[in-house]
This record gives structure tokens, sequence and C-alpha cells, in this order.
């Protein structure tokens, strides 16, 4: 069964071990977005084509430039392009759907406060009677109000084209584009066994999880519950402490001797030189309208 | 010529009761050797030490005339030398294959070992097609099957040609059919010269595998060494060192 199917089937269930199965959900859901990304980073979309070196440098390059620019009409080029990218590279719509919803609606929420008139004074859009700081009394500015929905917009531009990157290239691809660009080859490494590593633990967690729903035969309450999600985090801790003595083992077994060597195997064509002068000039622009 | 010798190995891994006692024995070059013993006995441990991954707390292992020692293995030429020579194959494929793809964990070992590009990619070529596995070279060890992972780990230790074996429970986990492959694979290498050892409980496979086989019993001792065949017929021994269990009566 796959893991979208199972979630599904698991949150059915209702009564006993409320817990461990949304636990059980929720790492189903980690395996199954992992599944879903490596999927689209093999489809045939445009950004998919290219280098992930030209990709990289030009999507870290366009998150630099997101930050600096001000205009709404940068801004929304921004998110032009970035939703142009996105529909061009067949990003699935609820990936998209997350990076526009979830992250600019909490970046919205922590810049609550710079839309109150003690942090951006200006003219008043909602006033608080009653609700008196120092002088005057407490409300929302007009002024207020565009700093957080630019900060929201500008978030959401920057998420976007981090999930661009992220959703169209696969994971060891990534990992030897930034190896290629510079990064130390040991924090490459360590970047690519933790993303390998933790889905080999949320495996180990989905199927403790399992074993105790087939085990749970009441509800033993939320207490007991707690306990048991606690004893589980120690008992995966342990079973990962296990699991780096043996990897460490089997890396030295075969001659590692601390220092990482690899096989470099990335191309780059014409396609993606165009591509990186094409972003080059777009951040240009941008720059240039402010 | 003697591979390994193992002369009074005891072993403790640090604030635990000891799980190696006055462990002696010799592997000659080309054996075919089993290690049995029950869950516990101190077989994977053995192995790892036949690996130079631990060190003996008393007496000492000896590799083809060297004593295994953690600074002889990082400091001498002696190291790369002998990880060329000796392959470990280990219980849990997920340790072993740690890399981004299959072909990145069949590069790995000999990147490590300083061969050059050339060979390196020769090597990769004839492990893929040996193992029959060069349809998803390109793919992440993590999405293979258990049996597929397997193949892959051999083939992550087999690319550097070596001519000794270690193997933790090389069928564990395994189908059928992967494991009857796994077994001829293994036969052929035994055929070309390569000695194996191969640490299990399971007896069914014993036959498969080894011409020898060393028992370590539950005190973690060496209780019989000799013919494969003698210890499988030896009800008694089987029986006292929980590798079978009778019910009385």
């Amino acid at each position: 069964m796959s893991p979208l199917r199972l979630t599904a089937a698991v949150s059915r269930r209702s009564g006993a071990a409320r817990i461990a199965r949304r636990g059980l959900s929720g790492i189903f859901g980690l395996l199954a977005s992992s599944h879903q990304r490596d999927a689209n980073a093999e489809s045939g979309g445009f950004l998919q084509g290219i280098d992930p070196r030209a990709k990289t440098v030009s999507l870290i390059g366009l998150i630099f430039v997101t930050t600096l620019v001000h205009s709404w009409l940068s801004l929304a080029l921004c998110l032009t392009s970035g939703v142009f990218l996105a529909l061009a590279s067949n990003v699935p719509g609820n990936l998209l759907a997350r990076a526009w919803l979830a992250v600019p609606l909490f970046t919205l929420l922590i810049t609550l406060p710079a839309t109150l008139n003690i942090v951006t004074p200006g003219h008043p859009l909602l006033v608080f009677p009653g609700v008196h700081l120092g002088k005057g009394v407490l409300a929302i500015t007009a002024p207020g109000v565009v700093v957080a929905v630019r900060m929201a917009v500008r978030t959401g531009c920057c998420v976007t084209f981090a999930l661009l990157l992220a959703s169209t290239t696969r994971a060891d691809r990534l990992f030897k584009g930034l190896r290629m660009l510079g990064m130390p080859s040991t924090f490459v490494t360590v970047l690519a066994m933790m993303e390998r590593y933790t889905q080999v633990l949320a495996r180990v967690a989905g199927e403790m999880h399992m074993a105790k729903i087939s085990r749970t035969i009441e509800d033993s309450g939320l207490r007991r519950e707690h306990e048991w999600v606690a004893a589980g985090m120690g008992s995966l801790f342990r079973r990962s402490r296990t699991m780096i003595r043996d990897v460490q083992s089997a890396m030295v077994s075969r001659g590692y001797k601390g220092e990482n060597h690899t096989l470099d195997g990335l191309r780059a064509g014409p396609a993606d030189y165009m591509f990186v002068a094409g972003v080059a000039l777009f951040a240009a622009l941008l720059l240039g309208l402010g | 010529m003697t591979v390994f010798a193992a002369k009074g190995v005891h072993f403790a891994y640090s604030g635990f009761e000891p799980c190696l006692s006055d462990i002696s024995f010799e592997i000659e070059s080309g054996e075919r050797v089993a290690l049995l013993g029950a869950n516990g006995s101190g077989k994977s441990t053995l192995l790892h030490l036949l690996n130079g991954l631990f060190f003996a707390n008393e007496g000492a292992i000896e590799a083809f005339g060297t004593v295994l020692s953690e600074r002889g293995l990082e400091t001498t030429g002696f190291g790369p030398e002998f990880r060329k020579r000796v392959g470990f194959l280990f219980q849990n494929s997920d340790v072993q294959l740690f890399c981004a793809t299959v072909r990145d964990e069949l590069a790995f070992g000999p990147l490590q070992l300083g061969l050059s590009r050339d060979e390196i990619e020769e090597r990769i070529r004839d492990t893929l097609r040996l193992l029959d596995i060069e349809s998803f070279q390109d793919r992440s060890p993590l999405a293979l099957s258990a049996g597929q992972k397997k193949l892959v780990a051999l083939g992550s230790v087999l690319v550097v040609s070596p001519s000794v074996l270690l193997l933790d429970e090389p069928t564990a986990g395994l189908d059928p059919r992967s494991q009857a492959m796994l077994l001829d694979l293994l036969n052929a290498l035994h055929a070309g010269g390569a000695t194996l050892i191969t640490a299990t409980h399971d007896l069914g496979l014993v036959a498969d595998v080894a011409d020898r086989a060393i028992v370590l019993g539950e005190d973690h001792r060496v209780v019989f060494d000799g013919p494969a065949r003698l210890a499988l017929g030896d009800r008694g021994l089987l029986s006292s060192t929980n590798l079978i269990f009778e019910r009385e009566g």
C-alpha cells in the first residue's frame, strides 16, 4: 500500500492509540512528500532539465535579490516568475499551496506587531478604543500593513524559489552540484546522509507506531499515550546512535579515513549557461526597478 | 597462506560483559568458514574484529601476518592494502548503503582507496554487469527492495576486488530467489579463489557457504572448530549452543 493511502486508512480508524495513529500519519506523510519530491524531480519539466549547479546559483541568486528589492512591481515580477517556472516545471499545486499559504501566513503572524502604530506610525486603519499605550490609543496603521504584507509577499517569493530548487532537483544531484560549487565535501556528505537516514529512521519510527497500533486493544488514556511517545523517542534515539556507529564502521571498512572523495559527473551545456544569463538579466532588472 | 590468525582474543564493549573470550583459530586462504552461534554469541563482533573495526582487549588478530591494530591500520601502508583485500558485507544493508545513488555507492570504496578515475569507471561498469544491477545504477539505494539492496551492498564490496569476504547473515531477510542468486554468486567467487567467512545462525545456509565451522557457545568461547558437516550432525553441540532447541519427552 502506498504511504498516502496508508495514511488515509490509518486516519479513518478511531478509538484506541490516537497518538500512535496521528504519529504514523505524520511519518507516512513525510515519506510520501519525499517520494513526491523525487518523482517530480524525475519528471521532464523545464527546471528538471537544467544543470543543478546552474539552478542552484540562479535560484539562490534570485532569493538574494528578492530580499533586496522593495517596489511592488519588482515583488510582483518575482512572484510571477516563480509561478511561471513552477508551471513550466510541473511542480504540484499542493506543494505551491503549502508554500503560499503556510509560510507567508506565519510571516504575517510574526510581523503583526509591525502593523501597530507603536512600531510603524501613520494613518490609522483600525483603532482599538480603550487600549492606551503611552500617550495614544493603539491602532493598526496603513504603513504598518504595507510593511507586513510586503514582508509576507517577499517571504512567499523566497520560499517559492527554494521550493523550485528542492522539488525539481534529485537530492543526489543537488548535493553533487553544491559540492562542485565549492561547498566543503564533509558538509555536503553530512547533508546527504542526514537526508537519507532521516527517511530510514522515519521508516523505523513508522514500524514502531504500526506495532503499537496492532497491539492496542483499548484506549489506554492520554497520559499512557504520552508516556509511550516519550519512550518511543528514547528508543529511536538509541537506535540512531547504534546506526551512526554501524554506518561509520561500514565507511571505515571501505577505506574511509575522514576525507571524502567523490565522482563528480555533472556537465553544463549551452542551455544551462543561457538560463544563468537570463536569470542574471532578470535579477539586474529587478534591482533596477528597486 | 594464513589469512587470519586469532590468538587468545578477548573483547568486551566498554562497560559491558565480555562478548568474546579466549578465541583462537587460523583461517587459510581459499577456505569457506561459517561462524556459527546463537544470537548474542559474538559472531558479528568477531567479524568486526577480523575487519579491523574493533580491536581485541587481550590477545591479537593477525591478518596476512600483520597484527591488526588501530594505529597500524591508520598510519602505515598496510591499512589501504588490508581494506583492498578484505571486504565486509554487513547484515543491515541500510547501514552499508549511505551514498545518494547506487553508482556513488560502488564508487565510494575505490575512491577512498585512491584508484584512478578510469579504473574506477571500469570497475563500476564490470560490477554493475556482474550483479545485473545496471538498470538502477542512478537510483537511490533507499528506493530498492531488500534483495536489490543486498546486491548493491555486495557490489560495493566486490568493486574493490577483495580476496577475503566477511559476510554477516548474508541471506537474512531475502526472498528465496534473491537468496539463491546471492549463494550462486558467493560460490562463483569462492571458485575464483576468494576466502569466505560467513557469520550465521541459519543452519540451513551452512552447507551452501562453508566447508568448515567455528561454533561459538553462549559463553562466547569457541566450542567447536572442524568440518561443517560434523558440526551440523552433532545435535548435542547444536543444542548446547542454542542453535537448535529440542523439547524433552
